[in-house]
């Protein structure tokens, strides 16, 4: 038996059969309620939204009368003409977030780490976005952005960036920059607050030692910080590439993945597809490939966190 | 041991006592309970009796909140005591995802509010109940020639499914004053022509110099602000893609983009709400909406509330269509047919749209019945005089203007947003008028194949 199975494994093997028995039992029963409430609440849901992505589900009509159907709800999506216009969206939002978000929280950490006045007052501040509700933060960048009204305008009018008001929302790459920006400014704290910790982990003597050996700022950083808080940033990376595969309420409150389709990524696509057009079993099917996306990187984080713990 | 509390007693005294006290009540009120019941005279008691009306309310703000509260219940409640009726108010917008909830978890509501275009796909998927069925004839002989005129939207395989409590009609207001500064005169503009050839002249009176609006922040207020431009060339709708109308298709397109080069950019981010802003705000000069609009507008900008600076227009048509038109619409409520207490729920459809009960619900809306004047509104709105200029502009135009239903079509949402795109897509210069044609129509047909 492998040694990674850990210490009850060995404690069975040293109480023999009998005892191992009534120890699996034991443990079975105390995880059957939480095994139950996960299969109810995760796995029930799970399988019934995998099952209707093979039938013509309809919201306007009884489910009871829709038709099994096969792979052709999958198969409407892959030939869909706006498949690749949905992936390329999903593609930006994904890497333009993480970037955003991890750029920002470990340029933030790497400050906050080093001696200063006020740190823990500064460290708290760089928190407070995440306590905004997102409905309320996509909205205020909503206005800040405004063509007409908005202050991003008028500032850059003011410094002569700009000599007339810009559409912020009317060409895409403006549109994408708008969306990311809000994004990386609300969900940033996540990777600041796991970032600052790693780099806090950092052994002393090691810095300290890099330091007695004349090593620059940057060498410091390529050298010492970057390798040591590498498993953090890999971490980081992972979960919030899968969370914001699923993202849906920033983009939703900005932009409802308009206009026309020029942000509709694959969650706000599937909100539109069951509840606007009540193509539930179509929706299902997006769903359904948004999951195994989800569930590979899960798997790879999965791996990754298990090799590096 | 216990302790003595301060007046002696010790706990468990006290505990015995508590006891004692509430099984002394509960012998009372089940005594009490008993009696009444034989009696013949309980209520709270036995549980109630009465049956209940379920109705799932959109609101449009506190002034139809006050109606359903102040005149519809007490109206109803006078006309069947023993009926409680169960409103749930929410939004149009969650209208219809709420209701489909509804209908499938088999808790369909007994009424529910509605437009036409609503409708088409609820009664075509089998959802609603034949209203007309449960209403007394009279009823439909004074109001469905009106609301229809030929087979209408909430007419489907020959049953109406619709009862409206108001008619509202859809033109394009213009801010009269700033048309005046540019030598314009608004009731000149009567087909596309006349209107693209002022335009230009209006754009120097605007902030920004674009005063045609083409707001495409979402389909629906696309198709609300230029629907018109297609329904005004001889088109249905915008899903009419019948081979024969393609040249009409193509004209109407064009003018979508010449409209487009007339327009806020930002206009392409443009809900209903923003185009509302944009014209009270005079960055633009006309804006496609209804008769609804007063309360908005003397709720915002009060000082453009009179007929020296704004006025309504007809929508103005196109070469294949004779005369300017103006769309009717209307909202009122639907039947389901999941409902469980249809007979109570026809007695309240019938009142709500009784005139006397109808005629309070909104300040500006006119009444889906014969011979209504300007007068009959002024006596029956809370807005009183100040509803005079604007109902008779309507009135006035609809004696002399085409009249046209809601355009209604199959899978609404699903056809818009495929037209929204594709617009979007030709406006930007993507792709030519040709094109967007083609691809809105392979598209768009195989939706309106009858499901």
């Amino acid at each position: 038996m492998s040694q990674d199975h850990g210490p009850v494994v060995r404690l069975a093997v040293r109480v023999g059969p009998p005892g191992r028995t009534l120890e699996a039992a034991a443990g079975w029963a105390l995880l059957a309620p939480s095994l139950v409430v996960l299969l109810l609440i995760v796995a029930w849901p799970l399988v019934q939204g995998i099952r209707l992505s093979f039938y013509d589900a309809h919201l306007l009509r009884p489910l009871s009368l829709a038709a099994w159907v096969g792979v052709a709800n999958y198969l409407r999506f892959a030939t869909d003409p706006n498949v690749l216009p949905y992936l390329r969206n999903q593609v930006i939002w994904v890497v333009g977030s993480v970037a955003g978000e991890v750029a920002l929280g470990f340029v933030l950490a790497l400050i906050l780490n080093r001696d200063m006045r006020y740190r823990a007052f500064w460290r708290s501040i760089a928190l407070l976005p995440w306590a905004m509700p997102i409905a309320a933060t996509a909205l205020i960048w909503q206005w800040i952005f405004n063509a007409e009204w908005g202050i991003a305008n008028y500032t850059l009018r003011q410094i002569g960036v700009l000599q007339d008001n810009i559409s912020w929302y009317t060409t895409p790459w403006r549109l994408w920059l708008v969306l990311l920006t809000t994004n990386a400014w609300r969900h940033f704290p996540f990777a600041y607050v796991s970032l600052l910790a790693g780099l806090q982990a950092i052994p002393r003597e090691v810095v300290e030692a890099a330091e007695i050996d004349g090593a620059g700022p940057m060498a410091m950083f390529r050298t010492i910080t970057l390798p040591l808080i590498r498993p953090v940033l890999w971490a980081v990376v992972l979960l919030l590439t899968i969370w914001r595969m699923n993202d849906f309420s920033m983009i939703w409150t900005m932009t409802r993945g308009g206009p026309g389709i020029d942000s509709m990524t694959f969650a706000p696509l599937v909100y539109v597809t069951a509840f606007n057009y009540f193509r539930l079993g179509q929706a299902a099917a997006i769903g359904g490939i948004m999951l195994a996306i989800s569930l590979t990187l899960t798997m790879l984080y999965l791996r990754r966190t298990r090799m590096v713990v | 041991m216990s302790k003595a509390s301060q007046d002696g007693l010790t706990r468990r005294m006290l505990l015995s006592r508590a006891v004692r006290a509430a099984a002394g009540a509960g012998a009372a009120r089940l005594a009490l309970g008993t009696s009444l019941v034989a009696l013949g005279t309980s209520s709270a008691l036995a549980g109630p009796t009465a049956s209940t009306v379920r109705f799932l309310s959109t609101h449009g703000g506190g002034i139809l909140r006050r109606w359903e509260r102040e005149v519809l219940l007490p109206a109803f409640k006078g006309s069947s005591p023993d009926v409680q009726v169960e409103i749930e108010t929410i939004s149009w917008d969650d209208l219809p995802v709420k209701l489909a909830a509804y209908v499938q978890a088999n808790q369909a509501p007994d009424i529910a509010s509605a437009f036409p275009s609503l409708v088409y796909d609820w009664a075509a998927n089998g959802m609603l109940e034949p209203i007309t069925d449960w209403l007394p004839k009279e009823w439909g002989d004074v109001r469905l020639p009106i609301v229809t005129k030929g087979p209408g939207p909430h007419v489907f395989g020959g049953k109406a499914y619709f009862a409206p409590w108001n008619t509202q009609l859809m033109g394009l207001v213009t801010r009269k004053d700033v048309l005046a500064s540019a030598g314009v005169d608004p009731y000149r503009i009567s087909s596309v022509a006349t209107l693209l050839e002022a335009l230009p002249r209006v754009a120097a009176k605007v902030n920004g110099g674009k005063p045609m609006p083409v707001p495409a922040g979402t389909p629906q207020a696309f198709i609300e602000g230029v629907g018109w431009v297609f329904e005004g060339n001889g088109l249905d709708h915008v899903a009419d893609f019948a081979p024969t109308k393609k040249a009409a298709y193509l004209e109407a397109l064009n003018t979508l983009k010449t409209l487009w080069s007339m327009s806020p950019e930002d206009a392409l981010t443009w809900n209903a709400q923003s185009a509302k802003q944009g014209f009270l705000q005079g960055q633009v000069a006309f804006f496609s909406t209804g008769s609804w609009y007063l309360t908005d507008l003397l709720a915002n900008n009060p000082d453009l509330a009179n007929p020296d600076r704004v006025t309504i227009i007809a929508y103005p048509n196109g070469p294949r269509r004779p005369r300017p038109h103006l769309n009717w619409t209307a909202t009122g409520l639907v039947m389901l047919k999941g409902g469980k207490n249809k007979k109570d729920a026809a007695k309240f459809v019938e009142v709500a749209t009784s005139p006397p009960i109808a005629s309070r619900r909104t300040p500006h809306d006119m009444l889906p019945l014969r011979g209504y004047t300007v007068d009959d509104r002024v006596k029956t709105s809370a807005l009183g005089e100040q509803v005079r200029w604007w109902v008779a502009q309507w009135l006035n135009l609809r004696n002399r203007s085409d009249i046209r239903g809601e355009s209604v079509f199959f899978a609404r949402n699903e056809t818009l947003a495929i037209w929204h795109q594709q617009a979007i897509r030709m406006m930007r210069g993507q792709q030519g008028v040709e094109e967007t044609y083609e691809i809105m129509r392979r598209g768009i047909e195989p939706l309106q194949q009858r499901r």
